[in-house]
């Protein structure tokens, strides 16, 4: 290995480990997120707020370094995917990073209202989307697409958990016209927890296009491949 | 066995020997040369014996002109008669008589003079051909004449030729078969080397398991030997640091905790099978950064910071579900090169999840029991003050006071038997008395006991005829009244209670109390089977509970060797399941 292709190696692995970096502390945020959710913990979601800050500096890292590899040494291949899904994944959780601070932001709200026995299951919700984001992350890791596949999976149930969340919230709203204040909270962390999940199912369909080159998302569209040049696409 | 070293040793053997073949042919070619030139000098000398005895006699200077070029022509030389003064008398080859050589230089001639005879090689001046001049002396004192031969050198090496290529022939022939006896000999010697250089590649291959070949015939200040003596004290040597590292591995592998040993590269150089076993990475972590393996920020930062600054450090690391664990980190910095920083760090993880929550049990056990008796006892104290200052005058103030008291030490006492219950069954004082209990009629008394506390709850029971499971009465009979107890007070207003039994696929019991009550969320579901833990805390007070009943109902089930499970649904309601 010449030392540019050892300088290279060097800095694809920096982007998996920085990556990882961040993984684990979006991770945290979520953990912490539901932490001070169920303990109406006002003063642990403002330091998960405050976190968030770190989290968005290792984004920008991320992107700089993506884009220089990029430039300088314009990967071919599996190096080419693994940066495209690299950088995506980068954004997917940072967007994640966010929605941990939007949660903190309801759960401080919350905590200035009185104690509410919500009707869903805020915390079991979270927790399902935590360990896909987690699953999602030791799939990227060991590039394996089997797990990968199995989170996507995971992802229906959570959209239906938010749907029933909503109707179960709806109808308290209407039997306690009092709740609705602390019920629309509630709306809004379940739909935020459904799109962690999303993000964390982004995540491993970017595993799976890493890995074996394939777009697994959006199933139902198929791209087409480019029309030969000089035809003429209106004529038939 | 032509190896290398063998070849390179006959090439150098054949620039030497050719070398050495070649200056002795030169020596010989000299030498050949020279002697043939001896030898023609000798017999021009006899010759110019001869030919002196003719001419001593006679005085008549002209009349040699014939004889000379007669004589010259039988001796195949040039002849030249000379007289004192080295005028020319007489030519063979026909040079001008009369002419005199004095002024230039004849060393023969010279030599002749003062010894009778005299040999000289030089330049002729007239053709500038290099000859071999040999002169005599002929006569006495007064009448000195010279006769001179001369023979082209041209014609004196060639003769030589023939000698000098045999002697440089022989030169060869010599050399060379001395060159190849000398290898001959020398290939038993080589043969000792190359064993030892065999030997020395082995050891540089890293195979010492086995003796170097050909050590064993070797003398052993040889070569080969002292390469076996290295081999074996490496052995030895790396025998004593493999089983050392194996007891080590064994003792890493045997430990609970989880170990992980990560570079100052922060890249995981080994971890053990706890390790593997307990964080289950979904790859091979040796040799991956660290990030990669962890992923926790904590104990991340605590271990890069060790790295750093060389100081070990020990924190708790808490997780909430879906880990739910608590760890203790406790990290070593691993020696660096230069002093205050570190060339990597140990990480010990130990799962202190257990102690934790014991510790946090005992904590909170004690704030509970506090707690709880505080209460009743405010009530109790106001009451009892209430009456003091006059109330007791008043027999319908009278009345609703000593009720409440009456109430507040029925909760006392309930707890306090809760308590001892629970402590009983901990300490293993309960002894079970099994028999098979009918599960039937046990559900019917409950009920009936029960069942009259609230009118807007229907308790249905569904267990067939003889239905029956081998217990304790009396604590199934608690265990029933607790779950049945709960499931009227936590019901929604016009709710059902359902009693059902039923055997499950390999025959076993199992009987469910239902409700239509609140349901429990999932975070909570384990947590309701702990003392003290209420899903909401002031509606369970306000019900009269102690917090203690679903404790008791977990450990009765496993002193009957079985089990309590929850299910439930939020906005549902709750079913438990006796699994015996």
């Amino acid at each position: 290995m010449t030392r540019l292709e050892r300088h290279y190696a060097e800095l694809l692995e920096n982007v998996s480990s920085s990556l990882m970096r961040m993984g684990g502390l979006v991770e945290q945020a979520v953990e912490r997120a539901l932490d001070a959710y169920a303990r109406r913990d006002a003063d642990l979601a403002r330091q998960v707020r405050e976190g968030d800050v770190e989290i968005n500096r290792l984004e920008l890292e991320i992107d700089q370094l993506g884009l220089e590899i990029l430039v300088r040494f314009q990967p071919a291949a599996r190096d080419l995917r693994f940066l495209v899904a690299a950088m995506q994944i980068n954004t997917d959780l940072e967007r994640a990073g966010d929605i941990a601070s939007n949660v903190c932001k309801r759960v401080q709200e919350l905590a200035e209202e009185p104690p509410w026995q919500a009707p869903i299951d805020i915390v079991g919700m979270g927790r399902a989307a935590q360990r896909m984001l987690h699953d999602a992350l030791d799939a990227f890791v060991a590039e394996d697409t089997t797990a990968a596949r199995a989170v996507i999976t995971q992802d229906e149930v959570i959209d239906r958990q938010m749907e029933q969340a909503f109707a179960d919230l709806l109808r308290a709203m209407s039997n306690d016209p009092d709740s609705v204040s602390r019920a629309i909270r509630h709306s809004f962390i379940a739909k935020y927890l459904e799109r962690i999940a999303d993000q964390a199912t982004n995540i491993c369909e970017l595993v799976v296009f890493m890995v074996e080159g394939t777009v697994i998302k959006h199933p139902r569209l198929t791209v087409d491949p480019p029309a030969p040049a000089g035809d003429d696409p209106a004529g038939d | 066995m032509a190896t290398t070293l063998y070849r390179r040793l006959l090439r150098d053997a054949l620039v030497v020997t050719t070398g050495a073949a070649v200056l002795v042919g030169a020596g010989m070619y000299v030498l050949a040369v020279h002697e043939t030139r001896t030898a023609v000098v000798e017999r021009l000398r006899a010759e110019l014996d001869l030919v002196a005895d003719r001419i001593a006699g006679r005085a008549d200077d002209t009349a040699f002109e014939r004889d000379v070029r007669r004589w010259a022509e039988q001796l195949g030389v040039r002849l030249v008669l000379l007289d004192a003064e080295r005028r020319v008398l007489a030519d063979s080859h026909g040079g001008a008589t009369g002419t005199i050589l004095g002024g230039r230089p004849a060393p023969e001639l010279d030599a002749a003079l003062e010894l009778g005879w005299g040999v000289a090689r030089h330049r002729s001046p007239s053709s500038g051909v290099a000859y071999l001049f040999v002169a005599r002396r002929v006569g006495g004192e007064s009448a000195v004449r010279y006769v001179r031969a001369a023979i082209p050198l041209q014609q004196v090496v060639p003769r030589a030729r023939p000698l000098a290529a045999v002697a440089v022939g022989l030169g060869l022939v010599a050399v060379l078969a001395m060159t190849g006896l000398a290898l001959v000999l020398l290939r038993r010697r080589l043969r000792s080397f190359e064993t030892a250089i065999d030997g020395a590649r082995a050891l540089a291959a890293g195979r010492l398991a086995d003796p170097l070949p050909g050590a064993a015939e070797a003398r052993p200040d040889e070569l080969p030997a002292l390469l076996e003596r290295a081999r074996r004290r490496l052995r030895r040597r790396l025998r004593r640091v493999e089983h050392r590292y194996r007891d080590l591995a064994a003792v890493v592998a045997g430990m609970k905790e989880s170990l992980l040993i990560v570079d100052g590269d922060r890249r995981v150089e080994m971890v053990n099978q706890a390790f593997r076993d307990t964080f289950r990475p979904g790859i091979d972590p040796e040799g991956r950064p660290l990030v990669e393996v962890l992923r926790d920020p904590g104990a991340i930062a605590v271990i890069e910071d060790v790295i750093e600054r060389g100081e070990a450090r020990r924190e708790l690391l808490r997780h909430s579900a879906p880990i739910q664990r608590a760890w203790e980190l406790i990290v070593y910095p691993l020696p660096g090169r230069r002093s205050g920083t570190a060339a990597g760090a140990v990480a010990l993880l130990l799962d202190v999840t257990r102690l934790e929550r014991l510790e946090q049990t005992r904590r909170d056990f004690v704030a509970n029991v506090s707690h709880e008796l505080r209460t009743p006892l405010t009530s109790l104290k106001a009451a009892a003050m209430t009456l003091v200052e006059g109330a007791a005058d008043d027999p319908k103030a009278r009345e609703r006071f000593l009720t409440a008291i009456v109430r507040q030490v029925d909760r006392m006492s309930a707890l306090v038997s809760d308590l001892g219950d629970l402590s009983r069954i901990e300490t293993g004082a309960i002894r079970l008395t099994l028999e098979d209990v009918d599960v039937r009629s046990l559900v019917g008394d409950v009920v009936a006991q029960i069942a009259p506390r609230r009118d807007d709850v229907t308790v249905g029971v569904d267990v067939p005829d003889g239905f029956a499971v081998r217990a304790d009465r009396g604590r199934l009979e608690q265990i029933l009244a607790n779950l049945i107890d709960n499931a009227i007070k936590f019901n929604r207003p016009g709710g059902t209670v359902t009693v059902r039994g039923f055997r499950r696929e390999d025959g076993r019991p199992t009987i469910v109390v239902e409700d239509t009550g609140i349901g429990i969320a999932a975070d909570d579901r384990d947590k309701v089977f702990g003392r003290f833990y209420r899903v909401d805390a002031s509606r369970s007070r306000a019900l009269g509970g102690t917090g203690l009943g679903l404790a008791i109902v977990k450990h009765l089930m496993a002193l009957h060797g079985g089990r309590v499970r929850l299910e439930s649904e939020l906005g549902r309601g709750s079913r438990f399941l006796l699994e015996f």
